[in-house]
Protein backbone atom coordinates (compact mmCIF):
# COMPACT_ATOMS: atom_id res chain seq x y z
CA UNK A 1 0.00 0.00 0.00
CA UNK A 2 2.79 2.40 1.11
CA UNK A 3 4.36 1.86 -2.58
CA UNK A 4 1.19 1.99 -4.64
CA UNK A 5 -0.10 5.64 -2.24
CA UNK A 6 4.33 6.67 -3.32
CA UNK A 7 3.45 6.42 -6.86
CA UNK A 8 0.20 8.00 -6.36
CA UNK A 9 1.62 10.95 -4.88
CA UNK A 10 4.76 11.54 -6.91
CA UNK A 11 2.36 11.27 -10.21
CA UNK A 12 -0.45 13.78 -8.46
CA UNK A 13 2.80 16.17 -7.83
CA UNK A 14 4.13 15.85 -11.22
CA UNK A 15 0.81 16.48 -12.54
CA UNK A 16 0.82 19.79 -10.57
CA UNK A 17 3.90 20.93 -11.62
CA UNK A 18 2.70 20.60 -15.07
CA UNK A 19 1.65 24.04 -16.73
CA UNK A 20 -1.01 22.17 -18.64
CA UNK A 21 -3.84 21.78 -15.92
CA UNK A 22 -3.75 25.67 -15.29
CA UNK A 23 -3.86 26.48 -18.61
CA UNK A 24 -6.97 24.48 -19.30
CA UNK A 25 -8.32 25.99 -15.85
CA UNK A 26 -7.82 29.31 -17.14
CA UNK A 27 -9.77 28.13 -20.76
CA UNK A 28 -12.57 27.22 -18.62
CA UNK A 29 -12.69 30.18 -16.61
CA UNK A 30 -13.15 32.08 -19.83
CA UNK A 31 -15.38 29.82 -21.60
CA UNK A 32 -17.31 29.03 -19.03
CA UNK A 33 -17.90 33.29 -17.61
CA UNK A 34 -18.02 34.22 -21.03
CA UNK A 35 -21.24 31.85 -22.09
CA UNK A 36 -23.83 33.66 -20.48
CA UNK A 37 -22.76 36.55 -23.24
CA UNK A 38 -24.62 34.33 -25.87
CA UNK A 39 -27.47 33.44 -24.27
CA UNK A 40 -29.74 35.96 -26.77
CA UNK A 41 -29.26 32.83 -28.93
CA UNK A 42 -32.41 31.25 -26.63
CA UNK A 43 -34.47 33.60 -24.97
CA UNK A 44 -35.94 31.92 -22.10
CA UNK A 45 -33.62 29.36 -22.23
CA UNK A 46 -30.67 31.10 -20.39
CA UNK A 47 -30.20 28.73 -17.32
CA UNK A 48 -30.27 25.55 -19.90
CA UNK A 49 -27.89 27.52 -22.17
CA UNK A 50 -25.01 28.04 -19.55
CA UNK A 51 -25.57 24.58 -18.04
CA UNK A 52 -25.07 22.74 -21.48
CA UNK A 53 -22.01 25.17 -23.02
CA UNK A 54 -20.50 25.17 -19.57
CA UNK A 55 -20.59 21.47 -19.33
CA UNK A 56 -20.07 20.73 -22.73
CA UNK A 57 -17.20 23.00 -23.32
CA UNK A 58 -15.56 21.43 -19.93
CA UNK A 59 -16.45 17.99 -20.74
CA UNK A 60 -13.97 18.52 -24.02
CA UNK A 61 -11.36 20.75 -22.68
CA UNK A 62 -11.15 18.20 -19.38
CA UNK A 63 -11.06 14.92 -22.02
CA UNK A 64 -8.28 16.96 -23.86
CA UNK A 65 -6.59 17.98 -21.25
CA UNK A 66 -6.91 14.36 -20.13
CA UNK A 67 -5.64 12.63 -23.21
CA UNK A 68 -2.11 15.17 -23.42
CA UNK A 69 -0.99 14.34 -19.72
CA UNK A 70 -1.80 10.44 -19.68
CA UNK A 71 -0.41 9.98 -23.73
CA UNK A 72 3.38 9.79 -22.37
CA UNK A 73 2.73 8.89 -18.87
CA UNK A 74 4.60 5.71 -18.80
CA UNK A 75 7.32 6.74 -22.11
CA UNK A 76 7.78 9.73 -19.96
CA UNK A 77 9.90 7.36 -17.53
CA UNK A 78 12.03 5.11 -19.93
CA UNK A 79 12.95 8.97 -22.10
CA UNK A 80 13.93 10.53 -18.88
CA UNK A 81 15.31 7.13 -18.06
CA UNK A 82 13.54 7.47 -14.54
CA UNK A 83 11.96 3.89 -14.62
CA UNK A 84 15.58 3.01 -13.33
CA UNK A 85 14.32 4.39 -10.24
CA UNK A 86 10.57 2.14 -10.24
CA UNK A 87 12.69 -0.89 -11.54
CA UNK A 88 14.94 -1.66 -9.41
CA UNK A 89 12.78 -0.90 -6.37
CA UNK A 90 10.70 -3.88 -5.21
CA UNK A 91 7.54 -2.41 -6.81
CA UNK A 92 5.55 -4.90 -9.49
CA UNK A 93 3.76 -3.56 -12.68
CA UNK A 94 0.42 -3.76 -10.33
CA UNK A 95 1.79 -1.46 -8.40
CA UNK A 96 3.53 0.98 -10.85
CA UNK A 97 0.37 1.01 -13.60
CA UNK A 98 -2.60 1.42 -10.52
CA UNK A 99 0.16 4.00 -8.92
CA UNK A 100 0.11 5.98 -12.20
CA UNK A 101 -4.10 5.92 -12.88
CA UNK A 102 -5.19 6.84 -9.47
CA UNK A 103 -2.34 9.96 -9.34
CA UNK A 104 -3.76 10.90 -13.02
CA UNK A 105 -7.55 10.44 -11.32
CA UNK A 106 -6.97 12.35 -8.57
CA UNK A 107 -5.21 15.40 -10.34
CA UNK A 108 -7.36 15.74 -13.18
CA UNK A 109 -10.55 15.04 -10.55
CA UNK A 110 -9.00 18.15 -8.72
CA UNK A 111 -8.74 20.13 -12.09
CA UNK A 112 -12.52 19.11 -12.76
CA UNK A 113 -13.64 20.11 -9.36
CA UNK A 114 -12.08 23.73 -10.15
CA UNK A 115 -13.96 23.66 -13.43
CA UNK A 116 -16.90 22.93 -11.90
CA UNK A 117 -16.55 25.20 -8.74
CA UNK A 118 -16.15 28.27 -11.42
CA UNK A 119 -19.19 26.93 -13.14
CA UNK A 120 -21.17 26.94 -9.85
CA UNK A 121 -19.46 29.88 -8.91
CA UNK A 122 -20.65 32.02 -12.68
CA UNK A 123 -23.89 30.15 -12.66
CA UNK A 124 -25.09 31.39 -9.04
CA UNK A 125 -23.51 34.98 -9.68
CA UNK A 126 -25.93 35.38 -12.70
CA UNK A 127 -29.08 33.80 -11.90
CA UNK A 128 -28.59 33.43 -7.80
CA UNK A 129 -29.65 29.69 -7.85
CA UNK A 130 -28.17 25.89 -8.89
CA UNK A 131 -29.41 23.57 -11.39
CA UNK A 132 -31.31 20.46 -10.02
CA UNK A 133 -28.76 17.24 -9.94
CA UNK A 134 -26.10 19.13 -10.77
CA UNK A 135 -24.41 16.18 -8.70
CA UNK A 136 -24.84 13.69 -11.18
CA UNK A 137 -23.38 15.47 -13.95
CA UNK A 138 -20.57 16.17 -12.10
CA UNK A 139 -19.84 12.43 -11.33
CA UNK A 140 -21.15 11.39 -15.16
CA UNK A 141 -18.42 13.48 -16.32
CA UNK A 142 -15.66 12.80 -13.86
CA UNK A 143 -16.22 8.54 -14.26
CA UNK A 144 -15.86 9.47 -18.32
CA UNK A 145 -12.41 10.99 -17.43
CA UNK A 146 -11.48 8.08 -15.62
CA UNK A 147 -12.55 6.02 -18.48
CA UNK A 148 -9.98 8.22 -20.87
CA UNK A 149 -7.47 8.24 -18.20
CA UNK A 150 -7.80 3.78 -18.09
CA UNK A 151 -7.62 3.95 -22.14
CA UNK A 152 -4.80 6.56 -21.86
CA UNK A 153 -2.73 4.26 -19.57
CA UNK A 154 -3.40 1.10 -21.34
CA UNK A 155 -1.89 3.13 -24.84
CA UNK A 156 0.74 4.36 -22.49
CA UNK A 157 2.50 0.93 -22.33
CA UNK A 158 2.30 0.16 -25.91
CA UNK A 159 2.12 3.52 -27.59
CA UNK A 160 5.05 5.96 -27.88
CA UNK A 161 3.05 9.79 -27.22
CA UNK A 162 2.09 10.30 -31.00
CA UNK A 163 0.46 7.11 -31.64
CA UNK A 164 -0.89 7.24 -28.10
CA UNK A 165 -2.15 10.39 -28.52
CA UNK A 166 -4.26 9.40 -31.95
CA UNK A 167 -5.48 6.53 -30.29
CA UNK A 168 -6.89 7.90 -27.45
CA UNK A 169 -8.54 10.68 -29.50
CA UNK A 170 -10.12 8.22 -32.13
CA UNK A 171 -11.37 6.03 -29.28
CA UNK A 172 -12.88 9.23 -27.03
CA UNK A 173 -14.72 10.55 -30.27
CA UNK A 174 -16.06 7.05 -31.04
CA UNK A 175 -17.30 6.26 -27.90
CA UNK A 176 -19.71 10.06 -28.38
CA UNK A 177 -20.39 8.62 -31.13
CA UNK A 178 -21.94 4.94 -30.32
CA UNK A 179 -25.77 5.62 -31.18
CA UNK A 180 -24.31 6.38 -35.17
CA UNK A 181 -22.19 3.49 -35.60
CA UNK A 182 -25.08 1.44 -34.16
CA UNK A 183 -26.82 3.18 -37.20
CA UNK A 184 -24.33 2.21 -39.49
CA UNK A 185 -24.10 -1.40 -38.24
CA UNK A 186 -27.64 -1.66 -38.86
CA UNK A 187 -27.33 -0.88 -42.15
CA UNK A 188 -24.31 -2.33 -43.37
CA UNK A 189 -24.61 -4.65 -46.21
CA UNK A 190 -22.19 -7.47 -45.65
CA UNK A 191 -22.72 -9.41 -42.49
CA UNK A 192 -19.06 -9.54 -41.63
CA UNK A 193 -18.72 -5.72 -41.81
CA UNK A 194 -21.65 -6.04 -39.11
CA UNK A 195 -19.92 -8.06 -37.09
CA UNK A 196 -16.28 -6.00 -37.04
CA UNK A 197 -18.83 -2.92 -36.21
CA UNK A 198 -20.47 -4.98 -33.42
CA UNK A 199 -17.43 -6.38 -31.90
CA UNK A 200 -15.73 -2.46 -32.08
CA UNK A 201 -18.74 -1.54 -29.99
CA UNK A 202 -18.02 -3.96 -27.39
CA UNK A 203 -14.46 -2.48 -27.13
CA UNK A 204 -15.15 0.69 -27.21
CA UNK A 205 -16.68 3.00 -24.29
CA UNK A 206 -19.83 4.06 -24.72
CA UNK A 207 -20.48 7.22 -23.54
CA UNK A 208 -23.80 7.73 -24.39
CA UNK A 209 -24.97 5.96 -20.95
CA UNK A 210 -23.41 9.28 -19.77
CA UNK A 211 -25.74 11.73 -21.55
CA UNK A 212 -27.20 13.36 -18.60
CA UNK A 213 -26.71 16.65 -19.72
CA UNK A 214 -29.61 16.92 -21.67
CA UNK A 215 -31.95 16.20 -18.45
CA UNK A 216 -30.42 18.16 -16.22
CA UNK A 217 -29.79 20.96 -18.15
CA UNK A 218 -33.61 21.56 -18.82
CA UNK A 219 -34.61 20.35 -15.63
CA UNK A 220 -36.41 16.87 -16.19
CA UNK A 221 -35.97 13.65 -14.52
CA UNK A 222 -33.48 11.73 -15.89
CA UNK A 223 -33.84 7.71 -15.99
CA UNK A 224 -33.11 6.73 -12.13
CA UNK A 225 -31.25 3.43 -13.15
CA UNK A 226 -29.19 5.76 -15.12
CA UNK A 227 -26.58 6.56 -12.42
CA UNK A 228 -26.55 2.47 -10.76
CA UNK A 229 -25.92 1.80 -14.83
CA UNK A 230 -23.40 4.23 -15.50
CA UNK A 231 -20.98 3.85 -12.25
CA UNK A 232 -21.22 -0.34 -12.94
CA UNK A 233 -20.38 0.11 -16.52
CA UNK A 234 -17.95 1.98 -15.70
CA UNK A 235 -16.33 0.28 -13.17
CA UNK A 236 -16.19 -2.82 -15.07
CA UNK A 237 -14.95 -1.12 -18.12
CA UNK A 238 -12.12 0.54 -16.02
CA UNK A 239 -11.16 -2.69 -14.55
CA UNK A 240 -10.93 -4.24 -17.67
CA UNK A 241 -8.62 -1.74 -19.16
CA UNK A 242 -6.57 -1.40 -16.62
CA UNK A 243 -6.07 -5.13 -16.58
CA UNK A 244 -5.05 -5.06 -20.02
CA UNK A 245 -2.57 -2.46 -19.26
CA UNK A 246 -0.83 -4.32 -16.63
CA UNK A 247 -0.28 -7.16 -18.90
CA UNK A 248 0.65 -5.20 -22.11
CA UNK A 249 3.38 -3.58 -19.35
CA UNK A 250 4.48 -6.22 -18.24
CA UNK A 251 4.85 -7.97 -21.88
CA UNK A 252 6.32 -4.62 -23.25
CA UNK A 253 9.96 -4.95 -23.72
CA UNK A 254 11.01 -1.47 -24.00
CA UNK A 255 9.11 -1.03 -20.76
CA UNK A 256 10.60 -3.88 -19.09
CA UNK A 257 13.98 -3.71 -20.75
CA UNK A 258 14.71 0.16 -20.51
CA UNK B 1 23.03 -7.64 9.25
CA UNK B 2 21.35 -10.30 7.17
CA UNK B 3 22.91 -13.60 6.78
CA UNK B 4 23.34 -14.03 2.84
CA UNK B 5 25.13 -16.79 1.04
CA UNK B 6 28.98 -16.71 0.17
CA UNK B 7 28.04 -16.14 -3.38
CA UNK B 8 26.33 -12.90 -4.16
CA UNK B 9 25.93 -13.15 -8.15
CA UNK B 10 26.89 -16.15 -10.22
CA UNK B 11 25.67 -16.02 -13.61
CA UNK B 12 25.99 -19.34 -16.16
CA UNK B 13 26.89 -18.82 -19.56
CA UNK B 14 25.03 -15.79 -19.53
CA UNK B 15 24.33 -14.35 -23.28
CA UNK B 16 22.23 -11.58 -24.29
CA UNK B 17 21.42 -10.61 -27.92
CA UNK B 18 19.24 -7.73 -28.84
CA UNK B 19 17.25 -8.44 -31.78
CA UNK B 20 15.26 -5.63 -34.24
CA UNK B 21 12.28 -5.75 -36.29
CA UNK B 22 10.92 -9.37 -36.50
CA UNK B 23 13.51 -10.68 -34.05
CA UNK B 24 16.18 -11.16 -36.64
CA UNK B 25 19.68 -11.45 -34.68
CA UNK B 26 20.90 -7.55 -34.21
CA UNK B 27 24.10 -7.18 -31.79
CA UNK B 28 25.14 -9.72 -29.34
CA UNK B 29 25.72 -7.50 -26.33
CA UNK B 30 27.15 -10.40 -24.05
CA UNK B 31 28.16 -13.79 -25.09
CA UNK B 32 28.54 -17.07 -22.75
CA UNK B 33 29.43 -15.19 -19.62
CA UNK B 34 30.21 -16.55 -16.08
CA UNK B 35 30.74 -14.58 -13.36
CA UNK B 36 30.99 -15.26 -9.77
CA UNK B 37 30.92 -12.28 -7.07
CA UNK B 38 31.59 -13.15 -3.47
CA UNK B 39 29.90 -11.49 -0.50
CA UNK B 40 31.57 -8.68 0.50
CA UNK B 41 33.96 -7.81 -2.55
CA UNK B 42 34.29 -5.29 -4.89
CA UNK B 43 34.08 -6.72 -8.28
CA UNK B 44 34.91 -4.22 -11.27
CA UNK B 45 33.69 -4.98 -15.12
CA UNK B 46 36.04 -3.11 -17.26
CA UNK B 47 36.01 -2.46 -21.24
CA UNK B 48 35.15 0.39 -23.76
CA UNK B 49 32.05 1.62 -24.27
CA UNK B 50 30.17 -1.24 -26.30
CA UNK B 51 32.17 -3.58 -24.60
CA UNK B 52 28.79 -5.11 -22.61
CA UNK B 53 29.24 -3.71 -19.17
CA UNK B 54 25.76 -2.22 -18.78
CA UNK B 55 24.10 -5.02 -20.11
CA UNK B 56 25.98 -6.94 -17.64
CA UNK B 57 25.03 -5.12 -14.96
CA UNK B 58 21.25 -4.96 -16.31
CA UNK B 59 21.37 -8.51 -16.33
CA UNK B 60 22.08 -8.91 -12.50
CA UNK B 61 19.54 -6.40 -12.03
CA UNK B 62 17.05 -8.66 -13.82
CA UNK B 63 16.38 -5.39 -15.85
CA UNK B 64 17.10 -7.58 -19.33
CA UNK B 65 15.91 -11.39 -19.84
CA UNK B 66 18.91 -13.25 -21.42
CA UNK B 67 18.57 -15.05 -24.73
CA UNK B 68 20.96 -17.59 -23.26
CA UNK B 69 22.06 -18.87 -20.01
CA UNK B 70 20.92 -17.89 -16.22
CA UNK B 71 21.76 -14.56 -13.49
CA UNK B 72 21.43 -15.44 -9.65
CA UNK B 73 21.53 -13.01 -7.43
CA UNK B 74 21.98 -14.12 -3.84
CA UNK B 75 20.68 -17.73 -5.05
CA UNK B 76 17.57 -15.91 -6.25
CA UNK B 77 16.15 -14.47 -9.71
CA UNK B 78 17.12 -11.23 -9.93
CA UNK B 79 13.60 -10.50 -10.89
CA UNK B 80 12.11 -10.93 -7.08
CA UNK B 81 10.88 -8.58 -4.74
CA UNK B 82 13.12 -10.17 -1.88
CA UNK B 83 16.10 -9.48 -4.85
CA UNK B 84 15.32 -6.16 -5.48
CA UNK B 85 15.37 -4.87 -1.75
CA UNK B 86 18.43 -5.92 -1.49
CA UNK B 87 19.95 -4.08 -4.61
CA UNK B 88 20.77 -0.69 -5.29
CA UNK B 89 21.22 0.61 -8.63
CA UNK B 90 23.85 3.79 -9.65
CA UNK B 91 22.74 4.84 -13.26
CA UNK B 92 25.59 6.10 -15.18
CA UNK B 93 24.15 9.38 -14.74
CA UNK B 94 21.97 10.70 -12.67
CA UNK B 95 17.87 10.16 -13.72
CA UNK B 96 15.97 12.32 -11.44
CA UNK B 97 12.39 13.62 -10.87
CA UNK B 98 13.24 17.01 -11.52
CA UNK B 99 10.35 18.70 -9.81
CA UNK B 100 11.00 17.08 -6.56
CA UNK B 101 13.58 18.33 -3.96
CA UNK B 102 16.25 15.93 -2.06
CA UNK B 103 14.08 15.24 0.50
CA UNK B 104 11.02 14.24 -1.09
CA UNK B 105 13.18 11.96 -3.95
CA UNK B 106 14.23 10.05 -0.48
CA UNK B 107 10.75 10.21 0.84
CA UNK B 108 9.88 8.59 -2.89
CA UNK B 109 12.61 6.10 -2.78
CA UNK B 110 12.04 4.89 0.91
CA UNK B 111 8.35 4.36 0.33
CA UNK B 112 9.26 1.91 -3.00
CA UNK B 113 11.68 0.28 -0.37
CA UNK B 114 8.93 -0.20 1.87
CA UNK B 115 11.12 1.89 4.60
CA UNK B 116 8.54 2.87 7.54
CA UNK B 117 8.24 6.55 8.01
CA UNK B 118 10.07 7.05 11.12
CA UNK B 119 13.26 4.48 9.90
CA UNK B 120 12.95 6.78 6.71
CA UNK B 121 13.49 9.84 8.47
CA UNK B 122 16.37 8.64 10.11
CA UNK B 123 17.96 7.25 7.13
CA UNK B 124 17.56 10.19 5.23
CA UNK B 125 19.48 12.60 7.57
CA UNK B 126 21.98 9.94 7.52
CA UNK B 127 22.42 9.57 4.31
CA UNK B 128 22.38 13.11 3.33
CA UNK B 129 24.95 13.99 5.90
CA UNK B 130 26.98 11.04 3.85
CA UNK B 131 26.79 12.63 0.79
CA UNK B 132 27.08 15.69 1.85
CA UNK B 133 23.32 17.37 0.63
CA UNK B 134 21.58 18.55 4.03
CA UNK B 135 22.16 21.74 3.21
CA UNK B 136 20.73 21.39 -0.52
CA UNK B 137 18.15 19.19 0.80
CA UNK B 138 15.19 21.64 -0.11
CA UNK B 139 16.30 22.85 -3.34
CA UNK B 140 14.76 21.09 -6.62
CA UNK B 141 16.74 17.97 -8.07
CA UNK B 142 16.84 20.04 -11.28
CA UNK B 143 18.75 22.90 -9.62
CA UNK B 144 21.55 20.74 -8.83
CA UNK B 145 24.83 20.47 -10.71
CA UNK B 146 25.87 17.24 -12.24
CA UNK B 147 28.27 16.35 -8.83
CA UNK B 148 24.90 17.43 -6.47
CA UNK B 149 22.82 15.15 -8.80
CA UNK B 150 25.26 12.35 -8.23
CA UNK B 151 26.12 12.50 -4.70
CA UNK B 152 21.62 12.93 -4.41
CA UNK B 153 21.69 9.61 -6.75
CA UNK B 154 24.48 8.10 -4.48
CA UNK B 155 22.09 8.44 -1.80
CA UNK B 156 19.03 6.83 -2.98
CA UNK B 157 21.44 4.02 -3.26
CA UNK B 158 22.37 3.83 -0.05
CA UNK B 159 18.91 5.11 1.55
CA UNK B 160 17.45 1.31 2.14
CA UNK B 161 21.07 -0.23 3.00
CA UNK B 162 21.23 -2.58 -0.03
CA UNK B 163 23.40 -6.06 0.83
CA UNK B 164 24.42 -5.53 -2.98
CA UNK B 165 25.41 -2.18 -4.40
CA UNK B 166 25.43 -1.98 -8.31
CA UNK B 167 27.26 1.35 -9.89
CA UNK B 168 27.67 1.64 -13.62
CA UNK B 169 31.14 4.11 -14.43
CA UNK B 170 30.43 5.92 -10.79
CA UNK B 171 32.87 8.45 -11.30
CA UNK B 172 32.15 9.30 -14.72
CA UNK B 173 32.22 12.76 -15.23
CA UNK B 174 33.10 14.12 -11.73
CA UNK B 175 35.80 16.39 -10.68
CA UNK B 176 38.55 14.34 -9.10
CA UNK B 177 37.29 15.53 -5.30
CA UNK B 178 34.00 14.00 -6.03
CA UNK B 179 35.50 11.24 -7.73
CA UNK B 180 37.68 10.93 -4.66
CA UNK B 181 34.80 11.12 -2.50
CA UNK B 182 33.00 8.14 -3.73
CA UNK B 183 35.70 6.00 -4.09
CA UNK B 184 36.22 6.51 -0.46
CA UNK B 185 32.75 5.60 -0.13
CA UNK B 186 32.92 2.39 -1.68
CA UNK B 187 35.64 1.50 0.28
CA UNK B 188 33.52 2.32 3.17
CA UNK B 189 30.98 0.63 2.24
CA UNK B 190 32.75 -2.82 1.76
CA UNK B 191 34.19 -2.32 5.16
CA UNK B 192 30.79 -2.81 6.45
CA UNK B 193 30.75 -5.90 4.38
CA UNK B 194 28.91 -4.82 1.30
CA UNK B 195 29.17 -6.15 -2.10
CA UNK B 196 30.20 -3.94 -4.56
CA UNK B 197 29.86 -4.48 -8.54
CA UNK B 198 31.31 -1.42 -10.29
CA UNK B 199 31.63 -0.60 -14.20
CA UNK B 200 34.03 1.58 -16.12
CA UNK B 201 35.79 2.22 -18.90
CA UNK B 202 38.60 4.35 -17.31
CA UNK B 203 40.80 2.14 -15.93
CA UNK B 204 42.62 4.16 -14.17
CA UNK B 205 39.39 5.17 -12.32
CA UNK B 206 38.74 1.57 -10.34
CA UNK B 207 42.32 0.16 -10.15
CA UNK B 208 42.85 1.01 -6.64
CA UNK B 209 39.66 -0.45 -5.09
CA UNK B 210 38.81 -3.57 -7.17
CA UNK B 211 39.16 -7.12 -5.18
CA UNK B 212 38.54 -8.30 -8.53
CA UNK B 213 38.39 -7.46 -12.19
CA UNK B 214 36.88 -8.93 -15.17
CA UNK B 215 37.52 -7.21 -18.44
CA UNK B 216 35.55 -7.34 -21.42
CA UNK B 217 35.47 -6.47 -24.97
CA UNK B 218 32.99 -7.39 -27.73
CA UNK B 219 30.76 -9.13 -25.12
CA UNK B 220 33.32 -11.80 -24.66
CA UNK B 221 35.61 -11.98 -21.59
CA UNK B 222 39.31 -11.35 -22.73
CA UNK B 223 40.68 -11.42 -18.89
CA UNK B 224 39.53 -11.70 -15.21
CA UNK B 225 40.99 -12.14 -12.21
CA UNK B 226 42.64 -10.69 -8.76
CA UNK B 227 43.36 -6.71 -9.12
CA UNK B 228 46.74 -7.25 -7.50
CA UNK B 229 47.66 -10.21 -9.60
CA UNK B 230 46.35 -8.77 -13.33
CA UNK B 231 48.14 -5.78 -12.73
CA UNK B 232 51.50 -6.37 -11.16
CA UNK B 233 54.79 -7.38 -13.61
CA UNK B 234 55.89 -10.41 -11.99
CA UNK B 235 59.61 -9.84 -14.32
CA UNK B 236 59.82 -6.42 -12.87
CA UNK B 237 60.94 -4.70 -9.72
CA UNK B 238 61.21 -1.20 -8.50
CA UNK B 239 62.38 0.63 -5.11
CA UNK B 240 61.22 3.27 -4.08
CA UNK B 241 63.01 5.40 -1.36
CA UNK B 242 63.60 8.62 0.24
CA UNK B 243 66.63 10.91 0.78
CA UNK B 244 68.38 9.02 -2.80
CA UNK B 245 71.70 10.57 -3.62
CA UNK B 246 73.58 9.74 -7.04
CA UNK B 247 76.29 7.76 -5.16
CA UNK B 248 73.56 5.61 -4.06
CA UNK B 249 71.63 5.47 -7.49
CA UNK B 250 74.98 4.71 -9.56
CA UNK B 251 76.18 2.07 -6.82
CA UNK B 252 72.03 0.49 -7.09
CA UNK B 253 72.20 0.94 -11.05
CA UNK B 254 75.70 -0.74 -11.21
CA UNK B 255 74.99 -3.75 -8.81
CA UNK B 256 71.71 -4.67 -10.85
CA UNK B 257 73.88 -4.76 -14.43
CA UNK B 258 76.71 -6.24 -12.87
CA UNK B 259 73.81 -9.01 -12.03
CA UNK B 260 72.80 -9.31 -15.57
CA UNK B 261 69.79 -7.37 -14.79
CA UNK B 262 68.61 -4.40 -17.41
CA UNK B 263 67.21 -1.22 -15.89
CA UNK B 264 64.20 -0.37 -18.26
CA UNK B 265 63.42 2.81 -16.39
CA UNK B 266 65.08 5.10 -13.72
CA UNK B 267 64.42 8.50 -12.69
CA UNK B 268 62.17 10.25 -9.89
CA UNK B 269 58.97 8.84 -9.31
CA UNK B 270 55.91 11.07 -10.78
CA UNK B 271 52.86 11.75 -8.89
CA UNK B 272 49.82 11.15 -10.95
CA UNK B 273 47.75 14.25 -11.88
CA UNK B 274 44.72 13.50 -9.27
CA UNK B 275 47.29 13.31 -6.42
CA UNK B 276 48.87 16.35 -7.44
CA UNK B 277 45.27 18.40 -8.27
CA UNK B 278 43.84 17.56 -4.63
CA UNK B 279 47.11 18.61 -2.94
CA UNK B 280 46.53 22.04 -4.70
CA UNK B 281 43.56 22.86 -3.68
CA UNK B 282 44.24 21.34 -0.44
CA UNK B 283 41.81 18.59 -0.30
CA UNK B 284 44.58 15.73 0.05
Amino acid sequence: MRKLLAIVILTFKEEMHSKLLFISLFIALVCVGSSKLFTSITPGAEKAFVTDISFTLIGWIVSICTIVVVSDIIYKEVTNRTIFILRTNPVNSLQIILGKYLGLAFSLGLALLIMELIYLGVFYYYFRTVMNDIGVLFLFTYIKVLIIVSIGVLGATIFSRITNVLFCVSILIMGNLTEQIHQIAERAQSDFSKQIIEWSMKVIPDFSKYRVLEYVAVEVDYPRNMIVDGVIYGSIYIFITLFLAVLAYRLNDRLMEP
Amino acid sequence: MVDMPDIAIKTDKLTKIYKNFLSRKSIVAIKDLDIQVQTGEIFGLLGPNGSGKTTTLKAILGLVHPTKGSVRVFSKDPRSMDVKSKIGFLTEESYLYRFLNADETLHFVGRLAGIKKKKRVERIEEVLGQVGLLDARKRRSKEYSKGMARRLSLAQVLLKDPELIVLDEPTLGLDPVCSREIKELIIGLKKRGKTIVLSSHLLSEIENICDRLLILNNGVVIKAGNADELLEMKTKYQFVFDSATPEMNKAIKEAITNKGGKIVFEGHPKKNLDDFFLETIGKK
